[in-house]
């Protein structure tokens, strides 16, 4: 079972390598942890896989994580790593959107 | 250090190494690592369009379920299915909607609430339409987000059915331990006569299951069948309630409809294949 099959029709656009990484390493773990979620990502256009398949794989990694550990203070480090992670995710692109619309004016100024 | 280095130089790299890594700024900003997953959803195009309350949501619920991982009654049946499955069917149609409704605000951001008259007053006129008169017309994002709640319930009490043996063997019970109204479709007007019901009982207790039984005995423990058995009852009864959310429409539109074509892989019933039609 290739874990990349997903891929060559995921996108138009070609994918930048670590993109491609990581949605590999997504499609993987949904396929063998949730194998059933598979199957309706074909349904979805390609431009949208990729999220429907990232958000599949975070239900799986946030959903597996009581059988991985067996100590609760583990697990709760575990769950505030991905609260960070999140938080992380989401700064990152408020400083891209807040960056572009205070000097989206500037690429129309400078052609 | 010690071991891992053979060579006192190669100690030394590694000793710099680790300096390096403590003085660099994502060491010092304890910037988590960048996991694939992370990385993912930083470049996602959809990334703008979905917003951080659900992913929130979706890790508390997670948690609180990790630390407490038995239901008292339906209701916390239903949170738990609010913060995981919901939040993730919000999160998908985020995704397919593609962009603010306008004036800002993100499309399925909110999750569903019912405020008591989604139903009409007999149970069964659905979204304010059903009437003959009025034309068919195209569902909003209210009413996607509707049926989703309820698909979500649905969803959630079939995970967990499947994982009665799972959890048994780690004498974890997931059977709510008090089901509110004895008919059939409690959830659909929860939380309004919630706890006011004067039929308050419990399927675990009114089936008269022991978890000590579930525990011991697995499959033959006595209540068990009875108590599964309600659970799907109550399933089944969601997924109606979902399929009719879109009853007075022109059905779900096509961009939403891989979200709910989830359905099908887990209840493969006639009535969901023929939603998958539409």
């Amino acid at each position: 079972m290739r874990p990349t099959s997903l891929l060559s029709s995921s996108s138009t656009a070609p994918l930048p390598g670590s993109l491609q990484k990581s949605l590999a390493y997504a499609t993987q773990l949904v396929r063998s942890s949730d194998a059933d979620a598979i199957y309706p990502s074909y349904f979805y256009p390609s431009h949208v896989r990729p999220a429907y398949l990232a958000l599949r794989a975070f239900n799986v990694e946030l959903a597996t994580i009581d059988d991985q550990v067996s100590n609760p203070m583990v697990g709760r480090m575990r769950y505030q790593w991905w609260r960070d992670a999140v938080k992380g995710a989401f700064e990152v692109s408020r400083v891209v959107r807040v960056f572009s619309r205070e000097f989206g004016w500037l690429a129309g100024a400078l052609g | 250090v010690i071991r891992v280095a053979q060579f006192a130089r190669g100690g030394a790299t590694h000793v710099t190494f680790l300096a390096e890594l403590t003085r660099s700024r994502a060491f010092s900003q304890s910037r988590p690592p960048p996991h694939p997953l992370a990385t993912l959803f930083s470049t996602l195009p959809q990334r703008p369009h979905l917003s951080s309350y659900h992913f929130t949501r979706l890790i508390n619920a997670r948690e609180a379920h990790f630390l407490n991982p038995s239901f008292a009654s339906l209701q916390d049946l239903a949170d738990y299915s609010a913060g995981t499955q919901a939040s993730l069917l919000y999160l998908l149609l985020q995704a397919t909607a593609g962009g603010a409704s306008g004036g800002g605000v993100l499309r399925h951001a909110k999750p569903f609430e019912h405020v008591g008259n989604e139903h009409g007053e007999d149970g069964l006129g659905f979204g304010g339409g059903g009437g003959a008169g009025k034309e068919m017309k195209e569902p909003d994002d209210l009413t996607l987000d509707h049926a989703a709640s309820h698909l979500a319930v649905a969803t959630t009490i079939a995970i967990l059915l499947r994982s009665i043996p799972h959890h048994a063997a780690k004498r974890i019970n997931v059977i709510p331990m008090e089901i509110g109204s004895s008919s059939c479709s409690p959830l659909r007007r929860f939380p309004a006569n919630f706890h006011t019901s004067p039929f308050a009982l419990d399927p675990a207790s009114r089936h008269s299951l022991k978890e000590e039984a579930l525990f011991r005995q697995g499959p033959s423990a006595p209540g068990l069948r009875e108590s599964v058995a309600t659970l799907v009852g109550i399933a089944e009864a969601e997924l109606r309630t979902s399929r009719a959310c879109f009853d007075g429409t022109t059905g779900i539109p096509v961009r939403a409809a891989p979200v709910f074509l989830s359905a099908v892989r887990t209840f493969p019933s006639p009535d969901f294949v023929s939603l998958a039609e539409t």
